[in-house]
């Protein structure tokens, strides 16, 4: 055999190790990687519109709400009273609350458990 | 028409027409061992690489109408999952700590005795290869992607994939010391 046909033989042998070797080196997604993908796209068909509204935005906008209900609270003069006739609710408390609310859906937003890679 | 005698294309056509999971899910399983392979490639690390390639498959569900075959869905796929890759990369900050292979490090000639050890130097090989290697090595002999479609796919020109190509398949020649495997 020639040099040149042992040099072209030896090359498509590498090619074919290289080849073999890739095969046997492929790696998978966990198990349920297929489900969990398919599983948001669902969800996504579903709630288009909720979708489309950014996870990273939603909360800022409920921080902005939050600050604007308590900024509103402190500036309406707090008359709740604990009488005997019971708990009187008075505006500040009712923006205060709400400004709290939000804070608390913020919380819980931001430790829901997401599809990872999203 | 059963999903397995359907080509990717057929999939995305009805991906694309009325909007159907079952292809897609079809196109999630044909790609999402090759897809990951190349993540791993990309960003060596195992969760970062099933991030890209869940970020890759959403984008392709996304924007499924910009597919305008006139490619193949492997390179458009690939060429979504390998920007996916870089990009989760660099947010990321990982500095490419893949090391050249060092010439002093390649396996002996006489340490090659059988081919299933040769798989395992060449596996090990590819891992100590630079990314850009390692990408154009995969798409090239594992995704039997073309020189052209490899340049579509990573938007390197082509003398520098038949570099990569060049380099990353000599340095794997002399790793396993193939030659004299053959002759032996």
């Amino acid at each position: 055999m020639s040099t040149t046909n042992q040099h072209q033989d030896n090359q498509s042998l590498l090619d074919r190790e290289i080849k073999a070797a890739m095969k046997l080196g492929v790696r998978v997604p966990h198990a349920d990687f297929t489900r969990e993908l398919m599983s948001v796209i669902a969800e996504e068909e579903l709630s288009p519109v909720a979708s489309r509204v950014s996870a990273s935005r939603l909360p800022w906008t409920l921080v902005a709400l939050g600050v604007v209900f308590l900024i509103v609270a402190l500036l309406i003069p707090g008359s709740s009273e604990a009488s005997s006739e019971g708990f009187s609710w008075s505006g500040s408390s009712v923006w205060t609350i709400a400004a709290l609310g939000l804070i608390s859906l913020l919380a819980l937003t931001q430790t829901k458990p997401r599809f990872r890679g999203l | 028409m059963a999903l397995q005698t359907e080509t990717d294309e057929d999939l995305m056509r009805r991906v694309i027409t009325v909007r159907d999971q079952h292809a897609f899910r079809g196109l999630v399983d044909r790609h999402k061992a090759m897809g990951m392979t190349l993540a791993l490639r990309v960003l060596s690390d195992e969760m970062l690489a099933e991030e890209a390639l869940q970020d890759a498959f959403l984008r392709v569900w996304r924007s499924a109408h910009t597919f305008t075959f006139n490619s193949s869905f492997k390179t458009w796929f690939y060429r979504i999952l390998y920007n996916a890759a870089l990009t989760k990369r660099k947010t990321e900050s990982k500095t490419d700590d893949h090391v050249e292979l060092d010439e002093h490090a390649a396996i002996g000639e006489d340490t090659i005795t059988s081919s299933k050890e040769t798989t395992q130097v060449i596996l090990q090989s590819i891992e100590r290869l630079p990314q850009a290697q390692q990408t154009v090595l995969t798409l090239y002999y594992l995704q039997e992607l073309s020189l052209e479609e490899i340049g579509e796919v990573t938007g390197m020109p082509n003398g520098t994939i038949k570099t990569h190509l060049f380099r990353g398949r000599e340095k794997l020649r002399n790793d396993v010391s193939l030659r004299e495997y053959v002759n032996n």
